[in-house]
């Protein structure tokens, strides 16, 4: 063993610990690649790194931030699968930069999206471990609101509160001023008598505007990207309404959230 | 991560639950790979808590926790083909690939450095008093903090700051005032002891 063999070989820990820097990182897969022996340390190292991870207190995430990851499933193209026998870096198999990559995706995009797909991811969205097929049932304005709520999730300026409804559950409202475009995301809410419906407005210096209407799942769950443009300053109100909605509210908000 | 990673290192899970939990969360990452978003969605209830607690334990800024977080979902969903059961367990990958995006995000984010090492060593030590701590969570504290309890000071000392704080070697020797040879060393040689002590084999 020559000393820099050696010198190469005493990076494992930092390796598995992501301690090394990019040009160190380079020079010790080399070397993995090479050996057997050294292969086997890190991957010992990496699962040990793991277990310091699981010592960790879990935190669960805002179920706003699963819902933005969801909707953006439908335009995230996956890798295709590696052909038999190829042989890929032992690693990090996640790695999806360079050529390879490029060429993956370039094989992605030269074939169409099934509309099968594409429908599912529309109609498919979730919080909190329920999911939520919305109240309208048109497949194409189901892939714009997703669509659009996916755009508001990965804006520069995203915003976001959450609020407790007082009759129970809770709601919160995303948004970006960019777009003016924002979203109402609401868990638990109550159940309503047949021939009513939820509806949202903006409650602004001039007044409550429409913003349209949404029902709820089973689990009283619900989402939508509001109709409209979002003023600086509106607030997002719902109210409860006969079916299809009012030009104006008849009943007081059940929920109101100040968007900055 | 790699072929020699067996079934029984599963990390999954507490020592008592572990097998099952494990073997879904594999179930649901092969049909995630076959576009299944459903069982992405059921993928992300059983981890996400994971994901999001190590990332905010080393970015702390809730915000970029949850960009970190979105982007290591994004990559599990792009990448889920490539994943290989024999090569080790979904939680190692997934929790893996967590703690790469973070520290990535540490280095490139020049104000959470400098917060970072404003905050000081001693932080970075995992903490046992969160009330809302499972079992699981307790059992696998407690694995920790006992394997790490036989390190020297020095090698306890670098490898809490390189996991839990996501510093890089150089920045660690300098946070230690020890060469970084030495600091090489020790992540090495501490990390041997800790997968000794935390009985990981191949």
């Amino acid at each position: 063993m020559t000393p820099r063999k050696h010198e190469v070989e005493s990076l494992s820990g930092a390796y598995a610990l992501h301690a090394l820097d990019n040009d160190e990182t380079r020079l010790f897969e080399a070397h993995l690649a090479e050996s057997e022996e050294t292969r086997n340390e890190v991957t010992e190292l990496t699962d040990t790194a793991v277990l310091l991870g699981m010592a960790i207190d879990p935190v669960a995430p805002p179920a706003s931030l699963k819902l933005g990851i969801m909707a953006q499933l439908a335009s995230t193209p996956q890798l295709p699968r590696e052909e038999a026998g190829r042989v890929q870096d032992p690693i990090h198999p996640s790695s999806f930069n360079g050529k390879a990559a490029a060429k993956a995706q370039a094989r992605w995009f030269s074939k169409p999206l099934t509309a099968l797909a594409s429908i599912a991811a529309a109609v498919i969205l979730v919080v909190g471990g329920g999911v939520i097929v919305n109240s309208v049932n048109d497949n194409s304005f189901q892939q714009a609101q997703a669509n659009q709520l996916a755009a508001i999730g990965s804006a520069n300026d995203t915003q976001r509160v959450d609020t407790a409804i007082g009759s129970g559950g809770s709601a919160t409202l995303m948004w970006s001023q960019e777009l003016g475009t924002s979203a109402f995301i609401a868990e638990g809410l109550q159940e309503l008598a047949s021939g009513k419906t939820y509806e949202l407005w903006y409650i602004g210096s001039d007044g409550p505007r429409a913003a349209g209407t949404f029902n709820i799942d089973k689990n009283g769950n619900a989402w939508r990207v509001l109709d409209g443009e979002l003023q600086s300053g509106d607030v997002i109100g719902v109210t409860i309404e006969p079916s299809g909605g009012s030009e104006s509210p008849t009943t007081a908000p059940v929920v109101s959230i100040q968007s900055a | 991560m790699l072929e020699t990673m067996s079934q029984e290192n599963d990390v999954s899970a507490g020592p008592n639950a572990g097998r099952a939990a494990a073997a879904s969360q594999q179930d649901l990452l092969e049909r995630v790979a076959n576009g299944d978003q459903l069982a992405f969605s059921e993928l992300y209830d059983h981890i996400s808590p994971r994901v999001f607690g190590l990332i905010k334990r080393l970015l702390r800024d809730h915000s970029q926790s949850e960009e970190v977080t979105q982007e290591v979902f994004l990559e599990i969903w792009q990448t889920a083909t490539r994943f290989d059961p024999n090569k080790g367990a979904a939680a190692t990958w997934i929790l893996t690939m967590a703690h790469r995006r973070a520290v990535d995000r540490v280095r490139s984010s020049q104000s959470s450095r400098n917060r970072d090492t404003r905050i000081g060593i001693r932080d970075y030590s995992p903490d046992y008093d969160n009330v809302a701590e499972t079992i699981e969570v307790r059992i696998e504290h407690e694995r920790v903090e006992k394997a790490m309890s036989r390190l020297t000071e020095l090698q306890r000392q670098a490898v809490s700051l390189a996991y839990y704080g996501g510093f890089s070697h150089s920045e660690v020797a300098a946070q230690l005032s020890v060469p970084i040879g030495t600091v090489k060393t020790r992540l090495r040689d501490g990390m041997i002891r800790l997968r000794d002590e935390l009985g990981v084999t191949s």
